[in-house]
């Protein structure tokens, strides 16, 4: 009796909670591009042992799907139909093996993988077969695959390097981008971000209320605030500030040139909010996901990948353009 | 549901319940939530922080840890 009910439950909850919302600008009239999402593909259910809860994930221009799954420490693949088509990795510490499986990109011949315990990128190609590990004087928190040899990487440091650096397949950076914005305090220059697919950057800030978009030539064409750009709050934890809210978790771009950037606490649905904007910056709506993602990946056909069920599914949803 | 799955979900629930727990004991001392919590139990473990400080990275490990539980851990949480 009781499943069922639920399942209506959640059925009502995902056909109300996927489509536009105005809960950032209520007095926003967006212009002509009205976005709406409709889910078509899911992978992994409760059910099964597909997901246990996957953290990053690529697609390549295939549409083959690569997911890191830190419960089984497994590199997973699928193909654009949702089949598990291969798996490689596992717990340990050895070439290709992981502890603490964490951020995933892909080029088009090799996959980027980050472990929490290894300091560099592990590079495997698309059957995932481990091939080497980049080796950074940093842990990386975040990364985006440009090209076979062209990584962006942002590593976590308390006083060192304060930019994306632009890193070869030896690890070598060729370029900096720099100048990101560091408020005083711990932390504050947390940020990920993508290529814009017209050879800049989208940087959104974990910490701080603030979203840029960089050209090719490293200039900031823009920086923008969407929550009233006030200061995030900080505890005095152990001698530390640590910040205590996040305002946005991740960012993508599509092929039109909207840019999708997650919200965090400070969103109205935490997580679930999709903040989008055209390549200006200017709000065009908000996007609300059924339940809460830590990622909004956008692959080469504009299909968004979110997380469900905690992590033990992938959502697909095709965007439509009305 | 696997035995595989039920072992899991049964282990999530169990670190979750132990989790709480400690946060029921902890938390009026401490006035943090389940981040800010591992974190200093993190950068105060003497076994990770000799480990990551002979590896010249100090308590960055910690910090990687508190904006991927931010991040991820969180919105699971609650």
């Amino acid at each position: 009796m009781v499943l069922p009910k639920l399942m209506f439950a959640a059925a009502v909850l995902a056909v109300l909670a996927v489509g536009p919302d105005a809960s950032l600008a209520p007095t926003f009239h967006p212009p002509k591009a009205v976005l709406s999402l409709r889910e078509n593909l899911s992978i992994g259910r409760l059910d099964d042992d597909v997901l246990y809860q996957w953290t990053g994930l690529a697609v390549d221009r295939a549409g083959n799907i690569y997911v890191l799954d830190m419960m089984d420490d497994l590199l997973k693949k699928f193909d654009a139909n949702g089949n598990a088509v291969g798996r490689a990795g596992g717990k340990g510490q050895g070439p290709g093996e992981f502890l603490a499986p964490r951020l995933l990109d892909c080029s088009d011949r090799f996959l980027f993988a980050t472990d929490q315990n290894v300091m560099g990128i592990m590079v495997f190609n698309h059957d995932l077969e481990y091939l080497r590990l980049i080796r950074t004087p940093f842990p990386v928190s975040h990364l985006a695959a440009l090209s076979d040899d062209r990584i962006a990487v942002k590593g976590l440091s308390l006083e060192g390097e304060n930019a994306i650096l632009i890193l070869d397949g030896e690890g070598k950076v060729v370029r900096r981008l720099v100048s990101l914005d560091r408020k005083p305090g711990w932390l504050q220059d947390s940020v990920s971000f993508a290529s814009d697919g017209r050879g800049g950057f989208l940087i959104a800030y974990l910490f701080q209320d603030r979203v840029e978009r960089w050209s090719d030539t490293s200039t900031r064409v823009w920086a923008k605030a969407y929550f009233g750009g006030e200061p995030v709050a900080t505890e005095k934890i152990g001698g530390f500030a640590l910040p205590t809210e996040t305002c946005f978790k991740d960012v993508s771009a599509d092929s039109r040139g909207f840019i999708y950037v997650l919200g965090g606490n400070r969103a109205k649905h935490p997580g679930r909010d999709i903040i989008v904007l055209d390549s200006g910056g200017s709000l065009i709506q908000v996007l609300t996901l059924p339940e809460p993602s830590h990622c909004a990946y956008i692959d080469r056909q504009d299909r968004l990948y979110v997380r469900g069920n905690d992590g033990m599914t992938i959502r697909r949803y095709e965007i439509r353009y009305e | 549901m696997s035995g595989r799955r039920l072992r899991v979900r049964f282990r999530s629930v169990a670190i979750l319940v132990l989790a709480a727990g400690l946060l029921a004991v902890l938390a009026p001392g401490l006035g943090a939530g389940i981040c800010e919590e591992a974190f200093v139990r993190c950068f105060y473990d003497p076994d990770i922080i000799q480990f990551f400080n002979f590896m010249g990275s100090g308590g960055i490990y910690c910090a990687l840890g508190y904006v991927f539980c931010r991040t991820y851990v969180e919105p699971i949480l609650g």
